[in-house]
């Protein structure tokens, strides 16, 4: 659990390093992943790997104040997040999407009809209990990073996740259980 | 099954079925970061071109007309001049004077080195001259491109501008005496703007990644300055100090709301040594939606002591975005005065070297 506030954790340390992208190319390899597991557990799978992709060339433009961040991971997963929420964004990068569909590289593997299934029902949810539960579930994240990622409260936090529960466990015709 | 063990199994399967090629992954992230950079730094050009073709921003000056006033003014004044959409000029003093009545919207602006003629962009995308003392024009021969962004040699004699040859961006030298043209190829990297150094050995640049130097014998390209993100180098002259040891630039950053999304535009006066060393930021001008709005510009003075440059105003929010005053800043950055408060859109500013 993050010990430090969410200001704390999303701010730099001092003044902006110089020009560069030193360990950018590190923390790309190490956090795609599960970020682009993130963008696909919150919008059409068509286009996750090209929501995470943009979230993380925002990332990179801004790697100076970003990549100085006591916490920068978890500045990427709060953009790619929004982006994979909002519709305006998520519309443009649709278009993108599309317009290089020609030279399109593999697929992503299809997920098995539950899994499927479950993602589905997450989207359905308002947005900040979407997001909310797939960073729960996808990072196994604390409430208090949650929050941090978020912009907002642990309590508010709790509050998404327990009305995402509830909802989830309706739709999937299962058992709410309790957030540990 | 409980909500618990289907999400554990669903994150799980989501995890696992992602593409692996993460390494290939990285390298397009790359590559579509700098065509991003080119692409817009295109786009300020081709809005630059389309506004000076059409006139499209609105004119808020006086129709021009009559010659270049004043020509000179006692010791100490500071001839400081600029285009607008109106060609008109607004001198130190807040009156405003007119460059010719054919001079272009939005046509760059430089002095001769004894400060006696006013080079220009005509209506006709002809490059001319006027005396500041009689009034007389003449003809210095066509724009090279589409986008005239001239720049005068010290010695008179010669201009640069972009240019592009069997598909290579450079920058086009033009004899103004002979009309012999002569190309300076900076290979993948489109040069906008020059500015001739003092001497007129070398010239300065903008392109893609940022601020670039090269011979004017087309020796010796160099990427002086890298600008970082979310930095760019606006797409306005550069200036060069008289003593032909910084170059000042005008750096822009976008405000970036928390998905990363340009909200509005900060200029910032920049100067950099010549040898790409100390670079440092002046002044911030403002910011806006700058829509329909040109970019501040700026202009070293002849003594070197102080930087002329134009600046933004808009509401918090960045609306209602309108030039601001121009500003006469000294070295570190603090204004020594202010030139008036020009209600059009100043795009070029020119500074009349002392009388010899």
């Amino acid at each position: 659990v993050s010990e430090l506030s969410p200001a704390e954790t999303l701010s730099t340390h001092g003044r902006p390093g110089q020009p560069g992208s030193d360990g950018f190319d590190e923390f790309y390899l190490g956090e795609l992943p599960r970020l682009v597991a993130l963008a696909r557990g919150l919008c059409a799978s068509e286009i996750a790997e090209d929501v995470a992709q943009e979230a993380m060339l925002v990332a990179y433009r801004r790697w100076r104040e970003v990549g100085s961040m006591q916490r920068p991971e978890l500045w990427v997963r709060r953009t790619c997040a929004n982006l994979a929420t909002s519709q305006f964004r998520r519309r443009l990068i649709e278009l993108r999407a599309t317009a290089k569909l020609a030279g399109r590289r593999t697929p992503a593997p299809e997920l098995s009809e539950p899994t499927g299934d479950f993602w589905a029902a997450v989207r359905r949810l308002p947005h900040r209990q979407a997001q909310a539960a797939a960073l729960r579930f996808i990072y196994d994240m604390p409430i208090a990073d949650i929050a941090v990622t978020l912009g907002c409260s642990e309590g508010t936090v709790k509050q998404h996740l327990s009305r995402a529960r509830t909802a989830l466990a309706a739709a999937l015709g299962v058992t709410p259980g309790v957030d540990s | 099954v409980n909500l618990d063990q289907l999400a554990a199994d669903a994150s799980r399967e989501l995890v696992d079925a992602q593409n692996r090629n993460t390494v290939g992954r990285l390298a397009e992230l790359k590559r579509t970061r700098n065509n991003r950079r080119i692409e817009r730094l295109v786009a300020v050009v081709a809005v630059l071109v389309v506004i000076g073709g059409t006139g499209w921003l609105s004119s808020q000056g006086r129709e021009s007309s009559g010659p270049v006033r004043p020509a000179h003014r006692s010791e100490g004044f500071h001839h400081v001049v600029a285009a607008g959409p109106d060609g008109a000029v607004v001198t130190s003093d807040g009156e405003l004077a007119f460059v010719p009545q054919d001079a272009a919207r939005f046509s760059e602006l430089a002095f001769t080195a004894d400060g006696g003629e006013l080079v220009y962009q005509n209506k006709d995308h002809q490059i001319a001259a006027i005396d500041v003392g009689t009034g007389a024009t003449r003809a210095l021969g066509p724009c090279p491109s589409g986008f005239c962004d001239i720049a005068l040699a010290p010695d008179g004699q010669r201009l640069a501008s972009h240019g592009r040859r069997d598909g290579v961006p450079g920058l086009t030298i033009t004899t103004i005496s002979s009309g012999e043209r002569t190309f300076l190829a900076t290979p993948d990297v489109e040069a906008f703007f020059p500015a001739w150094s003092p001497d007129g050995d070398s010239l300065a640049f903008i392109g893609a990644e940022g601020l670039y130097t090269i011979g004017a014998d087309g020796t010796g390209l160099r990427l002086l300055y890298q600008v970082d993100e979310p930095y760019h180098v606006s797409g306005t002259r550069l200036s060069w100090s008289p003593d032909g040891r910084a170059i000042a630039f005008m750096a822009t950053a976008p405000f970036v709301d928390s998905v990363g999304q340009t909200a509005q535009t900060t200029f910032t006066v920049m100067t950099i040594g010549a040898d790409g060393t100390n670079p440092q930021s002046l002044r911030d001008l403002g910011s806006c939606y700058c829509i329909g709005i040109a970019p501040p510009t700026l202009t070293w003075s002849p003594e070197g002591d102080l930087i002329a440059a134009t600046s933004v105003v808009s509401n918090r929010n960045g609306s209602n975005a309108r030039v601001g005053p121009t500003m006469l800043l000294r070295p570190d950055g603090s204004i020594a005065e202010t030139v008036g408060d020009y209600l059009g859109s100043i795009y070029s500013l020119a500074w009349q070297p002392p009388p010899t």
